[in-house]
């Protein structure tokens, strides 16, 4: 019966992959569109759509973003938005779900000629990981970050290292921390195999250049670097952060990751042929707590490990054949159930109607700066407002400074005090929404919301809907 | 075992034994008018909802005024199904599912010294351990089914081979992961046994990986979809329930000896210890390693607050029970080699009387001086449902809730149930400010914030926060006092 199962994989597999890779895709804007909902998802792909149009203004090197953390010297990669810049409204909504279909091409036919017999096996985990539907659904630069990585392994198995370097190359444009992580992993393969290091040195100047092309402003401003203090405690954040079924917004599938542990055990005992892979996925899962973007990474190659796991079941002669038979349809129906599940999460991400509605607000009024949390900050600025803060830290101006006075400015009930930070960065509307009075203040009416309450004359109501408030905040001066 | 059997001594003692412990466990449960747990009333909406809608009560409109709620609906279901709604029989049923336990313990006690009257020694200490007895008495708890079931899942898992058992124990794996969160521990204990073979050179057997593996499989599958909302909205704190911090403190709190001396009972853990150790160090038996590892478990568990401290001191008393036998067979085995062998009968007796006076004695003190809910409170709610408005708030302590929204049928404020409750920290001390705090003007900004029509001041509450009566009670004309409870007027 399993050779009769293995050879209609074989001969029909690819097509019904395929199929399964359009449906994922597609459900999440299909969905979407149909309960009138924006087509973009998050404030990733909001704050991408608003890069592109500033590259489409001011061209390739515009240098500064106007609107992020009240104005400041943009540093950081400049592919994606120069690529979205052509038509950024078209290729936001329709450039990942392209990158998808070419990416799961390349992934199946690269693990077709690593490993012929998981690659059915190996491509279908990789579709169904909620990061797959993450990664080419929203719009982000790793979408083509991650197709030029595959690309670039395909040169590299057709021994064109060149070409492949230059691909590699390519990526530094989109995730330059990926870019750097090829790089050593490059670096150490050559060492292992002993040839063709002269790739690694040029590989090395290339991403000297990229670095110093993208990120010039990082050596010549005193930029802050934050890494963690956003974090929250280790337990949760690790399994929140890693796992989508833990409440992840683009963490790994909790039963491929349990099949790629089975994986681990299966090759076991033949550990040092797979050292070199060991050793990657050792670094990614490390290294995927502090860069999240490493994820996509860690879960393409979790996908053959639990590929492995899985043929190890499917293979395995069982003591019951029952318990067999119960064990992987358990595992089928967890398999499914993760994609769907957070398909359905995703259609409901923000932004919802209620701040579609909150932004075209703000589009109306001229701009200003607006206060809210940093994770609003996306939104916000693609409505042509400035932030106090937003969700990328990283190089931003006194980023620490900035982060603590918004936790301030949240928790104080204190007027004067609040005033002066109001006054000091420049803010004109305050932005809080629902989720916002249950996250901070438990649905509460304390601190900044008791400050917006009880004095009408300096917080002035100006938009309400289901779910946003905006308050205009009225200076000193002018009242 | 074959029916022929059961007219053997030991079959009829252990029926005895079985009948003894469910007469002890139904004579305490009707010495209470009604359930002796606000968490029973709980149970007993759901069951009732279930019955006249009929559908599992996801969205609750009368707790925390109207919310999310997520239990596994398996036992509301069975429970419903078996009942009919009636509370007399859902008095019986839970105790009778507890007292099967007594087979269960009786057949893993066999597998473990193949002697039917040390088994029925351990059956009968593990009846009567103080904490288990505490409770689940008259609480129509979930554990009714899902204590006995984890045991018995552990029980199949010796004897895999034999299809009724690799059945049975399927089955029990999807009833437990439907029933309670417990389920969770089996894959654990497995992973734990795993371990502590590989420490010991013992090789386990294939069908128990693959019993491993399909457990790990299922109750992630089923927690997930379950519990995917607080997952989502809490992440993995989620197995702390969301619980408010001082509840949590308490719920969740770490082991001391002396919890463990007085919620086992020093029968059970001194024994249980002794035969723990023959039994990892001398003897090398799996059947030993696999309860060892559900101690260890346990005490993980406990340790990392990832069990609550009453769920894991019972599983722990059941299991130093299930090792006391295998204590008590080494002694007797032992006795059989020594001089002493004559006084075989005289060390039963003495066996006996140590059950009596520190297993059976101290859980028949605790059980009696154990207070349920009292009748006062059960017709104060009474009056509550006949008299007051439908859509009226009630405000009681955090140990009333479920007993308000199931017996009065009103709104509550908060109730012990914190999964995706809103904001339960703010409310209870918010609840706190009320029944403790001298200010009308605080009370009536409390009041007006969550809608409340009437506070419901029983003895309970007065109890748990040191206090005659609402001190500003005098200082304004806002409430009125009807009976237990303080009408909102203005």
């Amino acid at each position: 019966m399993l050779s009769s199962v293995d050879s209609w994989i074989k001969k029909y597999g690819f097509f019904v992959l395929l199929f399964l890779a359009v449906a994922l895709l597609l459900s999440p804007s299909a969905f979407r569109s149909l309960s009138l909902w924006s087509p973009l998802f998050g404030g990733e792909s909001y704050y991408s759509f608003r890069l592109a149009e500033l590259s489409s203004d001011t061209g390739l090197l515009f240098g500064n973003d106007p609107l992020s953390f009240g104005g400041r010297p943009y540093v950081g990669e400049l592919g994606w938005p120069y690529i979205l810049s052509f038509f950024p409204e078209l290729l936001s909504q329709f450039l990942p779900f392209i990158l998808g279909l070419f990416s799961f091409l390349l992934f199946y036919f690269l693990i077709k000629k690593l490993l012929p017999t998981l690659a059915e096996y190996a491509t279908f985990f990789f579709v169904v990981s909620p990061v797959f539907i993450y990664l080419f659904t929203v719009s982000t630069p790793h979408a083509f970050a991650f197709f030029l990585l595959l690309a670039g392994l395909h040169l590299a198995l057709l021994h064109q290292n060149l070409l492949a370097v230059l691909i590699f190359f390519l990526i530094s444009f989109f995730s330059f921390y990926v870019s750097l992580f090829v790089f050593f992993v490059y670096l150490f393969y050559f060492l292992f195999k002993k040839h063709h290091a002269w790739y690694s040195i040029l590989f090395f100047f290339l991403l000297l250049s990229s670095f110093y092309l993208q990120f010039y402003a990082f050596l010549s401003f005193d930029l802050s670097f934050p890494f963690s203090f956003v974090h929250g405690e280790f337990f949760n954040y690790f399994f929140s952060h890693t796992f989508a079924n833990f409440g992840s917004s683009l963490g790994l599938g909790f039963f491929a990751f349990l099949l790629s542990l089975i994986g681990f055990y299966s090759l076991w005992k033949k550990k040092f042929l797979y050292l070199f892979a060991y050793a990657v996925l050792f670094v990614l899962f490390v290294l995927h707590y502090y860069i999240e973007s490493l994820l996509f990474y860690l879960s393409a190659v979790l996908s053959v490990f639990a590929a492995y796991g899985f043929v190890y079941l499917l293979q395995k002669k069982w003591a019951s054949l029952s318990l067999q038979h119960i064990t992987l349809f358990v595992i089928f129906c967890g398999l499914i159930f993760t994609p769907l599940s957070y398909v359905n999460e995703l259609v409901r991400s923000d932004p919802s109607p209620s701040y579609e509605q909150a932004m075209l607000f703000l589009q109306s009024k001229d701009s200003s700066v607006v206060f809210s949390h940093f994770s609003r900050g996306d939104f916000i600025s693609s409505s042509g407002h400035a932030t106090v803060t937003d969700s990328h830290f990283l190089f931003a101006p006194s980023a620490l400074q900035r982060f603590q006075d918004s936790n301030f400015l949240f928790m104080t009930g204190n007027l004067t005090r609040s005033s002066s930070l109001f006054d000091f960065y420049n803010v004109s509307y305050i932005w809080i929404d629902e989720d916002l009075r249950e996250e901070l203040y438990n649905g509460q009416t304390t601190a900044l919301l008791s400050l917006l309450q009880n004095y009408p004359q300096i917080f002035i109501k100006v938009f309400d809907n289901a779910e946003v408030e905006i308050w205009f905040y009225v200076r000193e001066n002018d009242i | 075992m074959k029916f022929k059997n059961l007219f053997r001594l030991p079959a009829f003692l252990l029926l005895v034994l079985f009948l003894f412990t469910l007469s002890f466990r139904l004579y305490f449960s009707f010495q209470d008018p009604g359930f002796s747990s606000d968490s029973a009333y709980f149970h007993l909406r759901q069951i009732n909802h279930f019955l006249f809608q009929p559908e599992f009560l996801f969205q609750d409109p009368l707790s925390y005024g109207g919310r999310v709620v997520l239990y596994p609906p398996l036992f509301h279901l069975l429970m419903g199904v078996l009942s009919f709604g009636s509370v007399f029989l859902l008095k019986i049923i839970p105790e009778i599912f507890f007292s099967f336990l007594v087979f269960i313990i009786f057949l893993i006690c066999r597998e473990i010294t193949h002697s039917n009257w040390i088994s029925l020694f351990g059956a009968f200490i593990s009846s009567f351990i103080p904490i288990y007895l505490t409770s689940t008495v008259n609480t129509l708890s979930v554990y009714s089914l899902a204590l006995p079931l984890l045991f018995f899942m552990l029980y199949c898992s010796l004897r895999l081979e034999k299809p009724f058992y690799l059945w049975s124990f399927i089955l029990s794996s999807f009833i437990l992961s439907l029933s309670h969160p417990l389920a969770f521990l089996f894959p654990f204990i497995l992973a734990v046994y795993f371990f502590l073979l590989a420490g010991g050179d013992i090789k386990s057997s294939p069908l128990k990986h693959e019993a491993f593996l399909f457990s790990l499989f299922l109750v992630f599958l089923i927690g997930f979809v379950i519990y995917k909302k607080a997952f989502f909205a809490y992440g993995a704190n989620a197995l702390w329930q969301n619980a408010p911090l001082n509840i949590f403190l308490d719920t969740f709190r770490p082991l001391s000896f002396f919890d463990l001396l007085f919620g086992v009972g020093f029968l059970p853990l001194v024994l249980g210890v002794v035969g723990l150790y023959y039994g990892l160090s001398r003897e090398k038996r799996k059947i030993v390693y696999l309860f060892s590892a559900l101690i260890l478990s346990v005490f993980v568990l406990l340790f990392f607050r990832l069990m609550t401290f009453n769920l894991g001191l019972m599983i722990l008393g059941i299991t130093l029970s299930i090792s006391a036998a295998f204590a008590l067979h080494l002694f007797f085995s032992y006795l059989k080699k020594t001089k002493f062998a004559s006084f075989h009968r005289f060390f039963v007796f003495l066996l006996l009387l140590f059950i009596v006076i520190f297993s059976f004695f101290p859980s028949y003190q605790a059980l009696s001086s154990r207070e349920g809910v009292s009748f006062q409170t059960l017709s104060d709610l009474e009056w509550a449902r006949m008299h007051l408005p439908r859509d009226a708030t009630i405000l009681g302590n955090v140990n009333e809730g479920h007993l308000i929204a199931s017996l009065a049928e009103r709104k509550t404020v908060l109730d012990s149930n914190f999964l995706l409750a809103p904001s339960p920290e703010e409310r209870l001390q918010d609840v706190y400010r009320v029944y403790s705090g001298w200010s009308s003007l605080q009370a009536l900004d409390i009041v007006q914030k969550y809608g409340i029509d009437y506070i419901y001041l029983s003895e309970d509450s007065k109890r748990l926060y040191s206090i005659e009566g609402l001190k500003y009670i005098n200082d304004t004309s806002c409430f009125e006092r009807e009976g237990s409870f303080y009408a909102v007027v203005c």
